[in-house]
């Protein structure tokens, strides 16, 4: 009886993780023209870096490439880092193209256009974004000594991941689109002599919908 | 069970003993200076050639760059540019003209020292350099600043014009590893620098006056 009463509360706690962990998320579209990838055409993903505080972090790109290179369809995606290498200086921070127009004169650029071919990239998607937090609140306090430790209290706070895809279409020169996401949590920890986190990640959702996003976007099915 | 007092005593002591090494460790590697070594590799710009046989002359100052800091905020640190400087910047001329010659000597205050290898000589040198770290700044990453110094002078030793480039690199950063991200936002840094340089440095008016003139003088000879 004592053994599935315990069993019972530890599900009821599962439950209550799952439940309270979880982040909402929005996805828009805005489609200029029609896209599609052949076998062998691949994309890059780029964050787009403004030297400020709420800049896409490396790591979302990353979480949204691993997304796209997995699953049932996979995309080619090439990694952001040895394409910037590849084309330096013509992606760094501060040069990089901004408009489609600016992407035109950067193809005359000697080599460049060339190089784009060879590598079979299609699509350029720019992303931009950052997950900031939004509100917190409560107390918890730890302490720790050569006797042990511990942790009495309970603190939340929300988190809102806003980003945005544009799509470059290389082949055609112009921009096919935009695809937004947009992720709100709470997370929770509760400090009862061991600090039990309850965590949401809006982040991880954003990155998730995105990508799933922008591979129905790319391949239109 | 009960554990022997002898045994619970040894333990207590040991546990004691623990946490004091553990303390006094954390606040010693607390106070310990920050010695970084700029290391790893930047790419090879993709850029039209300038078509001019250039020298090049790496002072000292900037070949052995080290930059030495202390404050109460940020503790003592030296950051040695060891082999980075010189490396990249002979990867970037190279890319930039079709003949470099790197200059041992130049001195350009010595009036009409002529040098018939070369159309023109260039010399960098570091202006300023500097760092944050998230406890100065209050921002989420580490950052970092040089300004360099480009100063062209024709074959005489007459200055052509003097630019100053500034590139900015920034770096999430992770717990305990400092010195890495101040490494990873100087790297970024130099890269950026780089990048301005690569791309605009033909298009300075003084520079394209000079070209002219360079160029009239070849078709009359």
């Amino acid at each position: 009886m004592a053994h599935k009463l315990k069993a019972y509360r530890l599900g009821l706690l599962v439950i209550v993780f799952i439940v309270a962990g979880c982040a909402s998320s929005r996805v828009e579209e805005f489609r200029a023209t029609e896209t599609g990838m052949v076998s062998g055409e691949g994309l890059v993903l780029l964050g787009r870096a403004s030297f400020s505080d709420n800049e896409t972090k490396e790591s979302f790109t990353d979480c949204m490439a691993d997304s796209l290179e997995g699953g049932d369809r996979p995309l080619r995606v090439v990694p952001q880092n040895t394409f910037r290498d590849n084309f330096y200086p013509w992606f760094e921070p501060r040069v990089e193209p901004t408009s489609a127009e600016e992407l035109k004169k950067l193809f005359m650029e000697p080599g460049v256009k060339d190089l784009i071919s060879s590598s079979n990239i299609r699509y350029i998607a720019w992303i931009e974004g950052d997950t900031v937090r939004v509100d917190d609140g409560g107390t918890m306090s730890c302490t720790i000594g050569p006797w042990g430790g511990g942790c009495l209290g309970f603190s939340y706070w929300e988190e809102d991941a806003s980003y945005k895809a544009t799509i470059w279409d290389l082949e055609k020169m112009i921009s096919a689109g935009q695809i937004s996401s947009d992720s709100r949590g709470t997370s929770y920890i509760a400090g009862v002599i061991l600090p039990i986190p309850i965590l949401a990640r809006p982040g991880n959702a954003a990155c998730n919908a995105l990508a799933d996003q922008l591979r129905e976007f790319l391949t239109g099915s | 069970m009960k554990l022997r007092p002898d045994i619970k005593d040894n333990a207590k002591t040991a546990s004691k003993r623990l946490f004091s090494f553990l303390f006094f460790f954390t606040l010693l590697s607390a106070c310990a200076p920050s010695d970084i070594v700029i290391e790893g590799s930047l790419p090879v710009p993709m850029v039209k050639k300038i078509p001019v046989r250039i020298g090049v002359h790496y002072p000292d100052a900037f070949a052995n760059f080290v930059h030495t800091e202390t404050s109460k905020e940020i503790g003592a640190w030296q950051i040695d540019f060891g082999e980075q400087n010189v490396d990249f910047f002979r990867a970037l001329f190279g890319s930039m003209f079709t003949e470099v010659v790197i200059l041992e000597k130049w001195d350009s205050d010595i009036a009409g020292v002529s040098n018939e290898d070369t159309q023109g000589v260039l010399v960098p040198q570091i202006k300023k350099y500097g760092f944050l770290t998230p406890f100065v700044s209050g921002l989420g990453f580490y950052s970092a600043s040089i300004e360099y110094d480009l100063t062209l002078f024709d074959a005489r030793g007459a200055t052509i014009f003097n630019w100053t480039v500034v590139g900015y690199g920034k770096s999430e950063g992770k717990a305990f590893a400092k010195e890495e991200a101040v490494e990873q936002a100087t790297l970024l840094a130099i890269r950026d620098a780089g990048a301005r340089i690569a791309i605009e440095f033909d298009k300075q008016k003084a520079f394209k006056s000079w070209f002219r003139s360079l160029e009239k003088a070849e078709n009359g000879s």
